[in-house]
């Protein structure tokens, strides 16, 4: 009941530009306080993938992404639209999200325990070693200029200073302030950056003028060829996808476009791409499915979450006082298996529901964009103010919301950010419980093979990019935004 | 001189103030602790003022920037202060019914009476799914 109500609202949030999962997640993790934990991430669970399928709809229709993962479908998507064959561009959208969506949850399954049982050996040196990765890879791979991410990065980890070090009782950063001894929610953090912040950026730049939907030509079904077109991208696009996803920092944009390069690559008529192949609606549909599912992997198993939606469901678990990673496993598996359960759920709801309701979505276009982002205001003010009851925290949210609008401006990227923030406080208490088992000897996170190798990797990232672009200074294409 | 090193600017001088602030974090007294609650800031501080002088040495001169309306942005963000400060004193019902109609005019739209009748209906139901459904406390007022 809840995964139908997550899909749909997934789905609806996907179709609606500027809203993402990220964004949803945080407007409603005050709501689902009083709920019971499996309940709320059911709903988080259907969200994740709704969301990821409906960005393609619009793209589709209007060329209009709902989000910077279907950015690549509306290439061909559109191109078929206009040559009236809309139904079977969705159809082939709908099925390839649900295969991949499908095929993710069981490697999820798969892959989680094994990593889990790796994970039981980690001590606190290994998990530093996780998590300076995680932070360095979404830092590096969100695109633009890498100073930017860089700083938005230690931006997260500054705000995550803010209130009482927990080893020694010593507050910092509070100005006297009582309101900020605790530190600053990540709820209050999300919410702000992702939810009000947007809101103040579109106020400033959208645009009057609206695209009309085009009618939806066609039947919604696939000919003998689009099949055989369809299937073998659906299975490259999963592939890529579920192991792009996994990786900390790369994510659904970065596998739509890898799946779009390799659909060209593979096709035998490379000219055909952006003038409506279906394989480039295909691949790239189904890579963004995948990747949500890859990118459940390292949350669930390892606690430490490798997007900004995934920073977001961590939020949701440190809500709850649950600590996803191993111990979940053992401890809260019902919570677990719940989950992965309603993915499955999820995905089966996504095609039956949205195979016939296509119209339905255009529909929700048609939504005054003004009265929506406005209520967007109003659903954060009062979540964030019922999480405890004071008009503090709100304070906080536009002030966060105000800072939020500056990196948009400035083409900073909010994701680092918020990973930062989540990230930063358990970094810093591994960091410093790690050395003192080691009697204050830093060399400690070199001698474990398992730590030396994530922070030998670590500093790869680092480097690698940093070579690539001083080879090619001149003539890069700007990557896109960050992904939700 | 290029928007970015204008931007790095300001940054410089934030990530200073952090890393003053990291400064004045004391050492506890009679603690054993292998790294104090200083180290992390203070590295912190560090790296927000690396990044910070890298987006300035980085800045370029060529600007491909979206136009960006000022006034509406202010209006919004001053329109959303107002809210959350009459929030308090005339309670949720009345500031919200306002606030959404002035806001969705502040974002473009242009037909009073959809905007009225739908802002009303919006404060409604949320007044019932946050203070029915769930229990929760909302702002009271003076009306409230």
């Amino acid at each position: 009941m809840l995964g139908l109500v997550g899909v749909t609202l997934g789905t609806a949030v996907g179709v609606l530009p500027g809203i993402g999962p990220a964004l949803t997640i945080s407007l409603l993790l005050p709501l689902t306080f009083g709920m019971d934990p499996v309940g709320a991430f059911i709903l988080f669970g259907g969200i994740y993938y709704g969301a990821m399928y409906g960005g393609s709809t619009t793209s589709i229709l209007v060329r209009m992404p709902g989000e910077a993962s279907s950015v690549m479908t509306a290439l061909d998507g559109y191109e078929m639209t206009r040559q009236g064959r809309a139904g079977a561009a969705l159809a082939t959208a709908a099925i390839g999200s649900f295969v991949a969506g499908t095929f993710a949850t069981v490697m999820l399954m798969l892959t989680a325990p094994a990593l889990v049982e790796l994970a039981l050996g980690f001590g606190p040196t290994e998990y530093f070693a996780i998590m300076m990765l995680a932070l360095t890879a979404l830092g590096g791979m969100t695109g633009g200029a890498p100073a930017k991410g860089a700083f938005a990065t230690f931006l997260g980890l500054a705000i995550g200073t803010i209130g009482i070090d927990l080893q020694t009782g010593q507050a910092r950063f509070t100005f006297g302030v009582p309101g900020l001894l605790g530190g600053l929610n990540v709820v209050v953090v999300t919410v702000g950056l992702f939810a009000v912040g947007e809101v103040f950026w579109h106020a400033a730049t959208h645009r009057v003028s609206r695209e009309t939907p085009a009618p939806l030509g066609g039947p919604v079904r696939l000919t003998g060829d689009d099949w055989r077109r369809s299937v073998p991208a659906w299975c490259r696009g999963t592939l890529l996808g579920f192991f792009t996803g996994v990786l900390p920092g790369a994510g659904a944009t970065v596998a739509s476009f890898l799946a779009y390069a390799a659909e060209r690559r593979v096709s035998k008529t490379p000219a055909a791409f952006g003038h409506g192949a279906i394989e480039g609606v295909a691949g790239p549909e189904a890579a963004n499915n995948a990747s949500a599912g890859g990118s459940l992997v390292p949350l669930l198993a390892l606690g430490i979450p490798g997007s900004g939606t995934t920073a977001v469901m961590l939020a949701a678990f440190q809500m709850y006082g649950l600590q996803p990673g191993p111990l979940l496993f053992s401890q809260e598996s019902g919570l677990i298996w719940g989950l992965i359960a309603s993915l499955y759920v999820s995905n089966v709801l996504l095609l039956v529901l949205n195979l016939p309701l296509i119209r339905v979505w255009v529909l929700l276009l048609h939504v005054p964009r003004s009265l929506l982002f406005a209520a967007v205001l109003v659903f954060a003010t009062l979540g964030v103010y019922s999480l405890n009851n004071n008009l503090f925290d709100v304070a906080i949210v536009y002030v966060l919301g105000v800072m939020a609008f500056f990196m948009r401006r400035h083409e900073v990227p909010l994701a680092p950010t918020v990973l930062g923030v989540v990230l930063g406080p358990l970094l810093e208490q591994h960091f410093r419980r790690a050395l003192a088992i080691s009697g204050g000897d830093p060399s400690v996170f070199l001698t474990r093979p398992v730590s030396a190798a994530i922070l030998a990797l670590t500093a790869v990232v680092v480097i690698v990019p940093l070579l690539v672009r001083a080879r090619a200074a001149r003539g890069t294409p700007r990557s896109p935004r960050e992904s939700a | 001189m290029p928007p970015d090193r204008r931007l790095a600017v300001g940054l410089i001088a934030g990530s200073a103030a952090y890393l003053f602030g990291a400064f004045q974090i004391g050492a506890p007294e009679g603690q054993y602790a292998a790294v104090g609650p200083r180290l992390f800031p203070l590295v912190i501080g560090l790296g927000l003022l690396t990044s910070a002088v890298w987006i300035g040495v980085a800045a370029t001169a060529e600007v491909r920037r979206s136009p960006v309306r000022w006034g509406a942005a202010a209006s919004s963000a001053l329109a959303f202060l107002a809210y959350i400060a009459a929030l308090d004193v005339v309670g949720y019902l009345p500031a919200t019914a306002a606030f959404l109609v002035l806001e969705s005019r502040l974002l473009g739209s242009r037909v009073w009476v959809r905007d009225v009748i739908v802002s009303i209906a919006i404060t409604v139901s949320v007044y019932g799914v946050f203070r029915l459904l769930l229990g929760l406390r909302l702002p009271a007022g003076l009306l409230g």
